[in-house]
This record gives C-alpha cells, structure tokens and sequence, in this order.
C-alpha cells in the first residue's frame, strides 16, 4: 500500500508544481489590478474592440485550419488504412517525421519559401508571373497553421480507422450499402472519436497561437495569442494578460464540452 | 431441384499462395450446403467469392443463369452472417436490422414491421432498442441472422456462424438454424470445420482441403462411403489402414482375410493395393478366438455415451480404435468382427503430390 503512493509521489508534485501553482497564480492575476485590488477588469477587457478582433481572427483562422486539416486528414487516413504490403508503416513514418523536427525550425523553413524574395517567388518570377505577396497574410497563417497542425489530425484518425473492423465495412456493402452510405453510415461514425480527438488537437493549439502568426504574420496580423503574450512580455501586464488568458481557457473548455457530445451521439448529427 | 448457384472452374492465389484448384460447385434452390474442411482449405474464399468479397482469378459465378462474376457484393440478392457478427456497435438492435432495408429505401412502417417479424423468427421479441455490447454471443448471433434475413435473399451465406458460442449454445442453434432455413425457405450455404455441425444439418456436405473439393454428397454418403483418406480422417473417427484385394471381394489387412462388398466392379480388382477405412463402432466385439481376428485392449475412455478402447493387434502392428456401449478391461483379450459392408475399399493415392493433397491433415 505505501509502495503505491510513493510511486504516485513524482506526478503529485508534477501536477502541484506544473499544473496547480500556475493556474492558481493565472486566476490571482486575473482578477487583480495593478494596486493589487480585486477587479473584474481583466476579464472584461476581452471586450475591447481589438481584442475581439484579434479573438474573432483566431477563431475564424483556427477553423479553417481544422476543417483543412480534417479534409486532408481523413482521406489520408483511409488510403493509410486499405495501402498493403508493408507500406503502411513507412507511409505513417513520412506523416510523423516532420513531428520530429524542431516546430519553430519548421516554422522558419515556410518563411523562407514564402518570402518576397523567397523560393516560391523566385519561381513564380521565373516564369514570367507577378510576384505575389505571400508573406504577412492571413493565408500564410493558415498555411502555417495546418502544416504544423497536420500530423496531430492524422495520427488520432489513422488511429480509428485502422481498428475499424472489415468485416462491418462488408457487413455494409452485403446489405446493399452503395461506397458513399458506407461511409455516411458506417466508417465516418465509427471514426468520430478520432475526428474529435483530432480536432481537439489541432482546434486548441490553433486558436492559443503566437509564434505561428509572429513568424508568418510579420506581427501585423495580432491574434488573440500575440495580444496575451505582448501583455507578458512587451508590456509587462500580467494582469491583463492572465485575464485574457481566463477567457480564452473557457472558449477551450466550452469547445471540448461540444466535441465530448458529439463523440457521445455516436457521430449520426455530424453528417 | 433447380440449380441457383454454380461455380465454373473457380482459382484463387493471395501472392504465391493458390487458394482455390479450379473449384467446380452446383448449388440447388433451398438446399442447405455445407462447405466443410480445416482452416485454409479454401472454404472460406469460396464463400467469399459467392458473397462478392473477392474476385476469381479465373472461372465463372453464375447466380440463377446469369454470370454475376463482376458484380459487387451490394448488388447481389445474397447475404451474409459474418463469422464475428459484424453488428454495427453505433446502432442498436433495431437499428443494425433495418440498415439493408432503410439502404434500399423502404417505407417507415414496413421497416418496422420487418423488424417485429425478424426478431419473432430468432426469439428475440422486443429487442429492439437494446444496444449490441448489452447482447450475449448467442443473441448477436441471432440478430446478425436476422438483419441479414430480413432483405430476403434468395441465398444466405453462414461464415462460421457458431464458432464462438459454447458447446450447448451451439447444438441449440444448430436446430434453430435447421428450423429458421425451413420457414424461411432459401439456400443456405454454411462454412465450417466443424464436421458434426456440417452432417447435422446439412442436405449437401462438400468437403475441402488445399483448394480441392476432396468429396461431395450428403452426409450419409460422405459419412459411410469416404472417397479418400482425407474424408474418410476428416469426417469422424476412422481405422484408415493399408490393404491389398486378395480374391474378388476379399481384402487382406496385416495377413487377415476380410470379406467385403468391393470388389472388380467397383475398381478394386485381385491384387490391387487400397487403403481400408473402418468406422470404430463398426468393430464387434466377440470372444477371443470367435472373431475374424484378435487383440488385446490397451487404453479404454469413457466419452458420453460410449467407451472408446485401443485394441492392439496380436502381432503388435495395428492399434485398432473401437467404439463401444460395453466396457472391457484394459489387458483384456478379444475377438473382433466387421461386416463386410461396413468396410469401405478406398483407391490409393496415385502420386506423392496427390497424397499430398489428401493426407496433409
């Protein structure tokens, strides 16, 4: 018995120290004013009109990085899943491989294909086109976004649907089911805790970024991510910062409460 | 009986790997056949192929006259009980046994009449909101039965429908199966390797190994006339010895004369060396020296209703295996006797590659 909770020692002091101690000193800020008064200030500040804005944005880039990477992921996950003759665990090793590398790295490598001057431009010159802006956009952020975000879509999927049993994909064909009703009815509700998983991943991380925007938005694009973190850092408000970031914690929780029901139904309100 | 199904010439290879020798089978409206072997002997893949999960490499399907070789599994008037079930686990019972009807666009009301009927067939009355995981293996069994049966078929496929329900489950629901393809009155063809199942129900029994079909008929003539070794190994208990025809309808085991019912008519000509198949209930047994031959018993198991010795012949060169109500010690003597129609002259495999194929069991 005292052997089981001495195992359990190093995550209690993890969760107190990691965990606990942060959260519980965001929330003190949050609700503190400089003089160190209570105040609900912080929190309705996400109010202002650039910081709605710049939250509006984020949930507007976020999605569409999700929805891309769900299009992108799903299919991959399927062809993954039905490839034989040993090549799926290559084929998977190709999709995990960019995880490896240094994510600022990774980062870094679009701005140089992306800018003025970049790769992409050299070429998109070369044959005699106009050079395009491709850098400091909203696009760019995305793009961003959803090569970073990928691998974290396609793993949970992959996931599902390789478990998915072939027996209930024939089962479904046996009883008269055309390809596109096998995957309405069969493959894609059986694959939605993966989707959710999948979204959660990608979702959260998209909405709560900094560096992305920072490196490909060339800090003339402000996500809701760069006003928290210009708060930490540039102004030195923890106040406000820690604020933001109360609000920003409850969209998360309030999207992974949606995303938790729609796991439950089964998936059938999804299609 | 009007043919429904035939398979013309059927291969099959996964890689290097042949499956399926030209397979040549003939199945009749409303009978129920059983394509029965060990695993990988190819019976699985045929029924597949009939399902429309796998193509031939070569041969043709032809389903009341037409060739439907190429036509996809959900176009075909046949349905399939999975070996798994394969119920689907996000719908519940109602739900999984309306699927192929809602799929070919049935009315509400009929649907839901479908359901009631179906679930009356199996026994299952009232099941229909249950979930599956709230189902035992026997209850999905009956519900798969029942979303197949439901888009009335013309044949229905049985992929090892009992393998995984215990014994008592599975002896019950081979009368129910019995039962539900009378009322139903459709073709059933059945995969097993379950040889009691397979001459407990069926009214055809085709017997496979390597991608051959070894044996076909019913089980009465599959039981009592083996045409090879493998069958005869295969299907039940069996004494398999080799022996030579000595005289017209004699055959000699280990320097014993036996009178049997085979003879030149049948291809077993004076000197032709056969392969002897003897059942162990077949074995009387007499008082020492009062038989055709003697032994002594070694080893004696009781198994339900009978006892089951192993009789080792007086020169020590066969163990005969007997099947008997009456019990005799172990180091007993006795005399033995077999009918002569109760023993079955089998032809010697021709070549090794053949005997091969008929003994690799």
């Amino acid at each position: 018995m005292i052997r089981k909770k001495t195992f359990a020692t190093p995550f209690i002091i993890w969760i107190i120290a990691g965990t606990l101690i942060p959260l519980l000193s965001i929330a003190y800020y949050g609700f503190t004013n400089r003089e160190g008064g209570f105040t609900f200030a912080n929190i309705a500040a996400m109010f202002e009109h650039d910081h709605l804005q710049a939250l509006g944005l984020s949930l507007l880039l976020a999605l569409i990085s999700t929805v891309i990477c769900l299009l992108l992921a799903f299919p991959m996950a399927m062809i993954l899943k039905d490839s034989k003759y040993g090549k799926q665990g290559f084929m998977i090793f190709v999709f995990i491989l960019p995880m490896w590398m240094n994510f600022l790295l990774r980062t870094m490598a679009w701005q140089v294909l992306l800018e003025r001057q970049g790769v992409i431009n050299t070429l998109i010159t070369a044959v005699g086109l106009p050079r395009q802006e491709l850098m400091n956009t909203p696009g760019a952020i995305v793009l961003g976004m959803v090569y970073d975000f990928l691998p974290f879509m396609i793993l949970p999927i992959y996931n599902t649907v390789s478990k998915i049993d072939n027996h209930l994909i024939e089962a479904a064909y046996d009883l008269g089911a055309s390809k596109r009703k096998v995957y309405t009815s069969v493959i894609i509700p059986l694959t939605v805790p993966g989707i959710v998983s999948g979204i959660t991943m990608v979702f959260i991380p998209a909405l709560t970024t900094f560096v992305i925007s920072n490196m490909l938005g060339g800090g003339k694009i402000n996500l809701i991510g760069n006003i928290i973190e210009q708060e930490f850092t540039i102004n030195s408000n923890w106040y406000l910062g820690s604020g933001l970031s109360l609000v920003m914690m409850i969209f998360i929780i309030v999207s992974m409460v949606l995303l938790q029901k729609f796991d439950k139904t089964g998936g059938e309100s999804l299609i | 009986m009007n043919e429904l199904i035939r398979l013309e010439n059927i291969t099959k290879s996964f890689g290097d790997n042949v499956v399926l020798n030209g397979i040549e089978l003939t199945v009749g409206e409303n009978e129920f056949v059983t394509l029965l072997g060990p695993s990988g002997c190819g019976k699985t893949t045929t029924l597949r192929i009939i399902g429309g999960f796998e193509q031939p490499d070569s041969g043709v399907v032809y389903f009341d006259g037409k060739d439907i070789t190429g036509l996809p599994a959900n176009q075909r008037n046949i349905n399939t009980v999975f070996q798994n079930y394969a119920l689907f686990p996000h719908m519940n019972v109602g739900e999984n046994i309306a699927f192929g009807l809602r799929v070919s666009g049935k009315s509400d009301a009929y649907i839901k009449d479908k359901i009631k009927y179906a679930l009356k067939l199996v026994n299952l009355k009232g099941f229909e909101n249950r979930n599956i995981d709230q189902l035992s293996g026997g209850q999905q069994q009956r519900i798969a039965m029942a979303r197949a049966i439901v888009n009335e078929p013309k044949v229905l496929l049985l992929d090892e429908p009992l393998g995984a329900l215990d014994l008592k489950l599975r002896q019950e629901m081979q009368y129910e199966l019995v039962r539900l393809k009378k009322e139903l009155g459709i073709t059933f063809i059945y995969v097993t390797h379950d040889q009691e199942e397979a001459l407990t129900m069926s009214d055809k029994v085709v017997v496979m190994n390597e991608g051959y079909i070894q044996q076909e008929g019913t089980p009465e003539e599959i039981y009592d006339e083996p045409i090879n070794a493998f069958v005869a190994d295969f299907i039940g208990d069996s004494n398999i010895i080799s022996g030579k025809m000595v005289d017209e309808k004699v055959v000699e085991i280990n320097g014993i004369k036996f009178p049997c019912i085979d003879g030149t008519e049948q291809g077993f000509p004076p000197k032709r060396r056969v392969d002897v198949v003897i059942r162990p209930e077949d074995i009387e047994i007499r008082p020492y020296g009062k038989g055709l031959f003697n032994g002594t018993i070694i080893s004696k198991l009781f198994i339900g209703v009978h006892y089951e010795m192993l009789v080792q012949s007086e020169d020590g060169k066969i163990e005969w295996l007997l099947q008997n109500y009456d019990q005799h010690d172990v180091g007993a003597k006795i005399g033995m006797y077999v009918r002569p129609e109760n023993i079955q002259i089998m032809r010697k495999p021709k070549s090794e590659a053949e005997s091969a194929i008929e003994l690799d069991i």
